[in-house]
């Protein structure tokens, strides 16, 4: 069971790296988050951080803008690269047409976890295989702010934090499945959502409602179908028994629904 | 199980691949709740109709431009489905209901919901998330003793605060009492409290927020500087310009308005702000030397001190004095011919100043479509896209609410 689970996030982590990844170039200058020198530092040194010591002599043929002892050069931040500019209007148009556009913004960190709660995971505990554990310890993949060195959350989806939420999701399934019919928020007036039909064999359009949070297509559920009747090797035991098939089903959707904000 | 392992290997990088309309390029353009096509630019290759004269005698073509960028605004469709789910996201910081979801069928009926999510508990920790990272600043107070440093929460929770409770979101710059709040985010409610002691210096908004000035503690307190421009008003120094497009200085072209000379300079100058053998010091820093000293007397702790505790990256760091910023007679001031002698006068300023309305307005529309930082990634909003959403707010009385509310039920925002 463990080989097959560890073979099943291997496998996903992978087809998310060639599935997911290879768009998110398509993704403007967000996706990487600037060093810190290139949102903060106003040209001196600090008392809490001093990115650069300027009084240093070593320090002394960079830091000159003209003479040695008395002026100052600034680190090179003070600009975007044009070029990743002009590459974004070709792709997305002029600002006047772009900003009228959503883009992909990645779902920010305290949201996906209040995402998981909201499909019946918790996201504080479990082991490192766990979504709880892959979601603690992804913190940096996923882009979590670090105000300490005065870095907002970062705006965009990198490739490591596109990998982790694919595990992250389907370390989750068995868990989201199971708890989805008695989840309050899945329940159409009142009755409880399923993911399934009884016979597992496809999904409901009530269920990918759920996990993914809008309403569902059936375009949506052609292929969450599909990809249940991919696999019926079994994963997990009891009430958690899935098929592959089932897994990559739910993990999918909710992969492509959440990559974006 | 190696076929097996494969064909499920096919089937989730097709589903990723299809139902993942959304991680294309940016920005997207997505057919009715959920996948989609990717509209998001380029080229489109039709480029216009043809029409045959059809008499026999010869054709005459005639080709009508299209213009690539409208076709993609055209191909949006609305889907209020997906508005709820990331206005839902954004706002509540969850995902909506099922419940919820099914509410909504029209403009009257999502506007409603997000009228409920502007008056839901969970809008608080969701903005106060915003503001952190509008601000850079956040966090708790570290440390004991001479090793605290404040909280970094506090200035972003103020902002929060006047959004939430619907306030003058100008009091950011103008506030003068309760200006360092805490936040239960568990019940959304907000808790006065007034910023540590001030040594005299009474509280104005965030601009005397301990955290704030503790974070942006530097060299003659140019980062609060910068903080102040880049975070309120959107764009990097230099922040003024001379009508006449300036004139030859040195090595290059000095473009501010203020006399060259309005800054500390000279060869016997501990820093030589008039300096134009590499760049012209003076385009940025006749600005920002008229601002910084305001901001000298806080220390490393963001307290407020009674004489000056920044310090002048040379030899042996010594404690800068006023002569390093500016020459003798010379006003304090937000901008040119704008004296601010007082972090007050400074707020007031500020809070006045048509750019700093627009560049808050433009910084929750790119929260709300997703777009990047708008100074460090280059994501300036044009005026245009916002202006229903600017006047809301400034005729409202600048309250913040009121541009949330328009910003969540815009044409725009509802079409993907």
């Amino acid at each position: 069971m463990t080989r097959n689970l560890n073979k099943l996030l291997s496998t996903v982590a992978m087809a998310g790296m060639l599935g997911g990844a290879g768009c998110l170039g398509g993704t403007p200058a967000t996706t990487t988050p600037p060093p810190a020198s290139t949102v903060t530092n106003t040209g001196g040194g600090s008392a809490q951080t001093a990115p650069t010591d300027t009084t240093n002599p070593a320090n002394a043929q960079n830091t000159a803008s003209g003479g040695a002892s008395n002026t100052f050069s600034h680190e090179d931040d003070s600009t975007v690269d044009p070029f990743q500019v002009l590459a974004r209007i070709q792709e997305e148009g002029p600002p006047e047409v772009a900003t009228r556009m959503h883009s992909c913004g990645k779902m920010k960190y305290a949201t996906l976890g209040n995402l998981l709660t909201d499909v019946g995971i918790d996201p504080t505990t479990g082991n490192a295989m766990t979504a709880g554990g892959l979601y603690k310890s992804g913190a940096g993949a996923l882009g979590k702010p670090d105000y300490s060195n005065r870095l907002a959350e970062s705006a965009g989806l990198s490739t490591a934090g596109a990998v982790r939420l694919y595990d992250i999701f389907v370390a989750a399934v068995p868990g989201i499945v199971a708890a989805m019919p008695t989840q309050a928020r899945c329940m159409v007036a009142g009755a409880p959502t399923n993911m399934f039909t009884t016979d597992g064999t496809a999904c409901t359009m009530e269920g990918i409602t759920c996990v993914t949070g809008s309403p569902a297509t059936q375009q949506q559920k052609d292929l969450c179908d599909s990809a249940v009747g991919s696999s019926a090797d079994m994963v997990g035991t009891g009430n958690n028994a899935l098929t592959v098939g089932q897994v990559v089903a739910v993990a999918s959707l909710m992969s492509a629904a959440h990559s974006c904000e | 199980m190696p076929t097996n392992l494969h064909r499920t290997l096919v089937a989730f990088t097709t589903g990723v691949t299809l139902l993942g309309g959304c991680l294309g390029g940016t920005p997207t353009t997505t057919s009715p709740s959920g996948g989609g096509k990717q509209t998001g630019g380029g080229e489109v290759s039709t480029g216009g109709t043809t029409t045959g004269t059809g008499t026999g005698t010869g054709t005459t073509t005639t080709k009508t431009p299209v213009d690539p960028n409208q076709v993609n605004l055209d191909a949006r469709v609305i889907d209020y489905g997906q508005a709820a789910r990331t206005a839902s996201l954004k706002l509540l910081g969850e995902l909506p209901t099922a419940d919820d979801l099914a509410t909504v069928k029209d403009a009257a009926s999502y506007a409603t919901l997000i009228d409920k999510y502007l008056a839901d508990p969970r809008l608080a920790r969701q903005l106060l998330s915003f503001f952190q990272d509008e601000m850079k600043v956040g966090g708790p107070a570290t440390g004991t003793g001479t090793k605290m440093l404040p909280s970094k929460d506090t200035a972003p929770t103020y902002a929060a605060e006047l959004v939430v409770n619907d306030m003058d979101f100008r009091q950011i710059f103008t506030g003068t009492t309760n200006t360092c709040p805490t936040l239960d985010t568990t019940t959304g409610t907000f808790t006065d409290a007034a910023c540590d002691p001030t040594n005299g210096q009474p509280a104005v908004g965030v601009l005397t927020d301990p955290g704030v000035q503790s974070a942006m503690f530097s060299n003659l307190g140019m980062r609060r500087v910068r903080w102040l421009q880049e975070t309120f008003q959107c764009t990097k120094f230099p922040a003024e310009f001379a009508a006449n497009g300036g004139v030859k200085e040195g090595n290059g072209l000095y473009a501010s308005p203020w006399p060259f000379t309005s800054v500390t300079g000279g060869a016997d100058a501990r820093v030589n702000f008039q300096d134009t053998s590499g760049v012209i010091c003076a385009n940025c820093h006749t600005t920002m030397n008229h601002i910084a000293p305001l901001f000298a007397n806080f220390d490393a702790q963001g307290i407020y001190q009674t004489t000056i505790q920044v310090v002048v990256p040379i030899d042996k760091n010594p404690t800068a004095v006023l002569g390093d910023w500016l020459p003798a007679g010379e006003a304090l001031s937000y901008r040119f011919q704008q004296p601010a002698p007082t972090i007050t006068d400074l707020g007031a300023k500020l809070a006045a100043d048509p750019a700093t309305a627009q560049c808050q307005v433009a910084r929750l529309w790119n929260w709300a479509m997703d777009k990047g930082e708008i100074v460090t990634d280059a994501a300036t909003v044009p005026k245009g896209t916002i202006d229903t959403v600017l006047t809301s707010y400034t005729s409202n009385g600048y309250k913040l609410k009121a541009a949330l509310k328009a910003t969540f039920t815009h044409a725009d925002y509802v079409k993907f």
